[in-house]
């Protein structure tokens, strides 16, 4: 049998630790008042530690954590959308303008591609690109409030 | 606050969300913002800093969940995060909150110089002396002086059950250190109880 105490490291290896004890410490702790009374010490301050009451968050984690991941959600899909939305305004006031212009200009389609484009067609790009910047802007402005009754959820 | 979630089919939950359905990450949060909170409120006292870093930690794990390989257990990837973002708080708060292990240890060695030998009815008159509701307010307060870290190790052991391994996988450190540093706050924890019982506080 072991005659020596146990330290604080055998004792507390063997209550947490995995490895097994030899019989001669098992056989020491049984007989061994002081030993025993460590043990029952160590015992008793983590079932206290169990004891004690766990914290947790007094406001709505996951309700925030969400609210921000919806809000990067609507932000991504706007952005794709805002461009989409101005590329494809553009192509087809573009289109419109050139059949248009080609219309107007009673000639076959080779021959107007070599003369160029003409001031008429520079007008009606530059209009075309005023509707898609306001188009544009609108997209921003609805976005803008989107966000804003989000936040104020 | 809301109730916990068991998560049964991991793999099913981050599937879903990777596919978009961002909503069954509410799900993981509320499995594992109990654990979360355990690290949270160990490592930050700052109510509003720990308010800020529960949000960053779900936020990082959204962000990082393609990356997750399932290696370990879901709950132990997002306490890991939660323990970075708290050392990394640390270390741009205040450098010295992060504990120093030899503080610790001297301190420790002096509790057991001042105590000299231990005697034997001590224990038993502590044991008997201080237990139940009392013990639990004493214990709560020594636990609180621990450094950030003991205290997490302690917590993360004693009250979520965490393995060695687990807890190595979180703070990154060896599950020797692991060992180590549980033994030294279990041993300053006793050491002081007993202190304070033997300067007559108790």
């Amino acid at each position: 049998m072991k005659s020596n105490h146990l330290t604080d490291q055998e004792i507390q290896e063997f209550l947490f630790g995995k490895s097994t004890i030899s019989k001669d410490t098992n056989d020491h702790i049984n007989s061994c008042k002081e030993c025993e009374s460590k043990i029952a010490n160590y015992k008793t301050i983590t079932e206290s530690i169990k004891a004690v009451s766990n914290p947790s968050f007094d406001f709505d984690l996951s309700g925030m954590v969400m609210e921000k991941l919806i809000t990067k959600k609507q932000r991504t899909k706007l952005s794709w959308h805002l461009i989409f939305s101005f590329v494809l305004g553009l192509i087809s006031f573009a289109i419109i303008i050139v059949c248009i212009n080609f219309i107007f200009a009673k000639t076959n389609l080779l021959e107007y591609i070599k003369n160029g484009i003409d001031s008429f067609t520079v007008i009606i790009f530059s209009v075309s690109l005023m509707i898609g910047i306001v188009h544009a802007i609108e997209i921003l402005y609805r976005h803008k409030k989107l966000i804003n009754i989000i936040n104020a959820k | 606050m809301s109730k916990p979630v068991r998560i049964s089919d991991e793999r099913g939950v981050v599937d879903r969300i990777l596919q978009g359905d961002k909503k069954s990450f509410s799900l993981i949060i509320k499995a594992t913002e109990n654990l979360v909170a355990q690290i949270l409120f160990k490592m930050v006292r700052n109510e509003d800093d720990r308010k800020d870093l529960a949000q960053d930690v779900y936020l990082k794990a959204y962000n990082n969940l393609s990356g997750f390989k399932f290696e370990s257990k879901l709950s132990t990837w997002i306490a890991q995060i939660a323990y970075n973002l708290s050392i990394n708080y640390l270390n741009k708060r205040k450098p010295e909150s992060i504990p120093d292990k030899f503080n610790d240890y001297n301190n420790d060695e002096e509790i057991i110089s001042d105590l000299s030998v231990e005697n034997k009815s001590t224990y038993d008159q502590v044991e008997k002396k201080i237990y139940g509701e009392e013990l639990k307010q004493i214990l709560e307060k020594e636990i609180d002086k621990l450094s950030p870290v003991y205290k997490t190790l302690i917590t993360l052991f004693h009250n979520e059950e965490m393995s060695y391994e687990e807890i190595s996988i979180v703070t990154q450190l060896p599950e020797g250190t692991v060992k180590n540093y549980l033994f030294r706050a279990r041993r300053i924890l006793k050491n002081n109880l007993l202190k304070k019982y033997n300067s007559g506080d108790l």
